[in-house]
């Protein structure tokens, strides 16, 4: 009887997720599938996409419920006043300013993960150069997903370019539409923008929503 | 049996003293006020004799001290408080005759709502006997259980546990080292066994502790001393030595050390009862434990909560240290409802080189950034804190670019005038 050799990676089997958490964005919610508990979740998109209005929209909805979030911050760019003002509860949610330590990013995340009891842990690795990316070593992603699997925590990664690929159980993808203004000359306002969000994994679906001004 | 002890006075100190007559014969003792005292005297027959006997014991230990304190001893706790507090010198009720004996108290002497013992003078009850007389079922019926708990008391038949108090235990271990040591591996297994035995004894007396402090003696260098305050009371060795453990590897001591005492605070143990619908949280001693470590990655002043300040000034907040105490468990209603266009903040704001025409921009430049302007909002003029030396000024801007970026953009309202990318729309 011949041996046969099942690579390692193959072995994982991704388990139907138990539950999932609402964006908090009505639009999405009502054309996408929501967030699977226990899963990588990568959101991704240049800048001015909208996809940091999602992931705190994601974040106002989770602390809402009651959930305790984490955000690894790498280059320190989270806005707390925006985030509160909102719907963010900040006492609810732990920020690690990483001082562009990429490195350093990653084993935090690696350790709220471990740690337990987050109900999401968001990792921004926007603006990171992709040098850097590269050289992290890709069985964190690995790491990652085992760390999450089988509890109620979403670990949710923010990036320009998708770097999680297979390890993320969805994939987002946001792109600007439209950047609408009112009023006209000096008394022109930024109202807000239209973003696209194209779900690319597990099955393709796009939908759209308007993030307004304060 | 229960004994009380109730000075008639209140001298400085009499709280101290009444313990130590307390302690000299039970360890179930309470403090029922300033200058009463109520402890257990069950088993004691061996040692002193009759009731009278260590009634007469009591008092001479109190006499030794300068106590001038009556003293009463009933089957319940109550009875014997009442009796303490309204009879001068010592008292003895016998088992059953608790309603005889405290019959002439005045109901004053009962503590009850204002509106039960108007009742009760309306209806001309005076005493305690004349109260333990009244039909316990129309005492339910009008003052509901508490009037009856009430009653029981009157008749001096209401039993209760003692609520224990703990005095003042000192959690406290030290160690002089025939060798000093010079490394924290060492340190850590003798601080173990100590720590290990702390807790037990914590255990034992049923509090945790919200503070440690490790004063380290040094060769040749003055003492140090080292306090972890945790956020919740804690008594588990193994969390409280990786808490050490990490602050000591942050921060070693500068020389050998040559001696250690380890003190923990006591403080009452965390009573907390999850909602069986609430989500899921951090245990807080591992999230402690998490934190320090990532703390130890990025620096401890970079982990934490936001708190934003009560300022116009941009980017005002403050990080405090995570708190499980702070953090809301109840899911609440959202109070915004859509999403909101949130910037994504540069720190330090992006020096900018900006072209202006007619007024208002019209080419953007700085670190990775540059575009000409395809839209633009503004200026906004912000400014405060005028009155102190931490004045801030700025005419903001919202920008679209031609690289498809939506940025904040500001000018300093100083005399350079410089122009700053604040942030990133996204």
């Amino acid at each position: 009887m011949s041996e046969i050799v099942v690579p390692a990676s193959l072995l994982y089997r991704s388990l139907p997720p138990s539950s999932s958490l609402p964006t908090g964005v009505d639009s999405l919610d009502g054309n996408l599938p929501g967030l699977p508990r226990g899963a990588i979740t990568e959101i991704s998109g240049l800048p001015s996409s909208g996809k940091t209005s999602l992931l705190i929209s994601i974040l106002a909805q989770a602390t809402c419920g009651g959930e305790i979030c984490a955000l690894v911050d790498i280059y320190n760019r989270f806005d707390p006043f925006s985030a509160s003002r909102a719907g963010v509860l900040l006492s609810n949610l732990l920020w690690v300013r990483c001082r562009g330590d990429a490195g350093g990013a990653l084993k935090a995340a690696d350790l709220l993960l471990h740690g337990g009891g987050m109900g999401v842990v968001c990792l921004d690795i926007c603006e990171v150069p992709a040098r850097i990316l590269n050289a992290l070593p890709t069985s964190y992603w690995y790491r990652f997903r085992r760390a999450v699997e089988n509890t109620p925590a979403i670990l949710l990664v923010l990036s320009q370019q998708q770097n999680v690929r297979s390890c993320a159980a969805r994939t987002l993808e946001c792109r600007h539409v439209e950047i609408s203004w009112t009023g006209t000359g000096h008394a022109r306002l930024l109202e807000g923008l239209r973003a696209e969000v194209a779900l690319r994994k597990p099955a393709p679906a796009v939908a759209e929503f308007s993030a307004g001004t304060f | 049996m229960f004994a009380c002890l109730h000075a008639s006075g209140a001298p400085e100190g009499i709280e101290e003293a009444l313990y130590e007559v307390a302690d000299h014969f039970s360890p179930s003792i309470e403090a029922t006020g300033p200058s009463t005292i109520v402890f257990s005297v069950d088993g004691l027959e061996k040692l002193f004799g009759t009731p009278r006997e260590l009634a007469s014991e009591i008092a001479r230990q109190g006499a030794e001290r300068g106590i001038d304190a009556n003293v009463a001893i009933a089957s319940n706790p109550d009875a014997a408080l009442h009796a303490a507090r309204h009879f001068p010198g010592v008292t003895l009720i016998p088992a059953g005759q608790e309603t005889q004996a405290l019959g002439e108290i005045p109901l004053s002497e009962l503590s009850m709502p204002a509106q039960m013992h108007d009742t009760l003078l309306r209806w001309g009850i005076r005493t305690f006997s004349e109260f333990a007389a009244l039909p316990p079922l129309g005492i339910l019926e009008r003052f509901g259980m508490e009037g009856l708990q009430l009653q029981d008391t009157a008749r001096g038949m209401m039993q209760r546990p003692l609520m224990l108090s703990r005095g003042n235990i000192h959690f406290q271990r030290g160690t002089e080292l025939e060798h000093a040591l010079d490394n924290l591996q060492s340190l850590l297994f003798l601080v173990n066994g100590l720590l290990v035995d702390l807790c037990r004894e914590m255990h034992r007396h049923g509090v945790a502790t919200h503070e440690l402090r490790l004063v380290l003696q040094l060769e040749h260098h003055p003492a140090q001393e080292r306090v972890l305050s945790f956020p919740v009371p804690a008594r588990e060795a193994a969390s409280m030595l990786k808490l050490l453990q990490l602050h000591l590897e942050s921060n070693p001591p500068p020389a050998a050390i040559t001696a250690f005492t380890l003190h923990l605070a006591p403080v009452e143990p965390r009573m907390a009862q999850s909602g069986l619908f609430c989500p899921a949280a951090p245990e807080p001693a591992r999230l402690q434990i998490t934190l320090a470590r990532i703390g130890g990655i990025v620096g401890h002043e970079n982990v934490g909560s936001a708190e934003l300040l009560d300022t116009h000034r941009p980017d005002g907040f403050l990080l405090r240290p995570f708190s499980m105490d702070r953090v809301r468990d109840e899911p609440r209603q959202r109070k915004v409802s859509g999403t909101r266009l949130i910037p994504r903040l540069y720190r330090p704001p992006l020096v900018a080189k900006v072209m202006l025409e007619k007024g208002h921009p019209c080419r953007v430049a700085a670190l990775g950034i540059s575009g000409n302007v395809m839209s633009w909002s503004g200026p906004w003029r912000g400014s405060g804190d005028w009155w102190n030396h931490q004045a801030w000024g700025r005419d903001e801007w919202d920008v679209a670019l031609s690289d498809g970026g939506l940025y904040r953009i500001y000018r300093e309202l100083s005399e350079q005038g410089k122009w700053f990318v604040a942030g990133v729309y996204d």
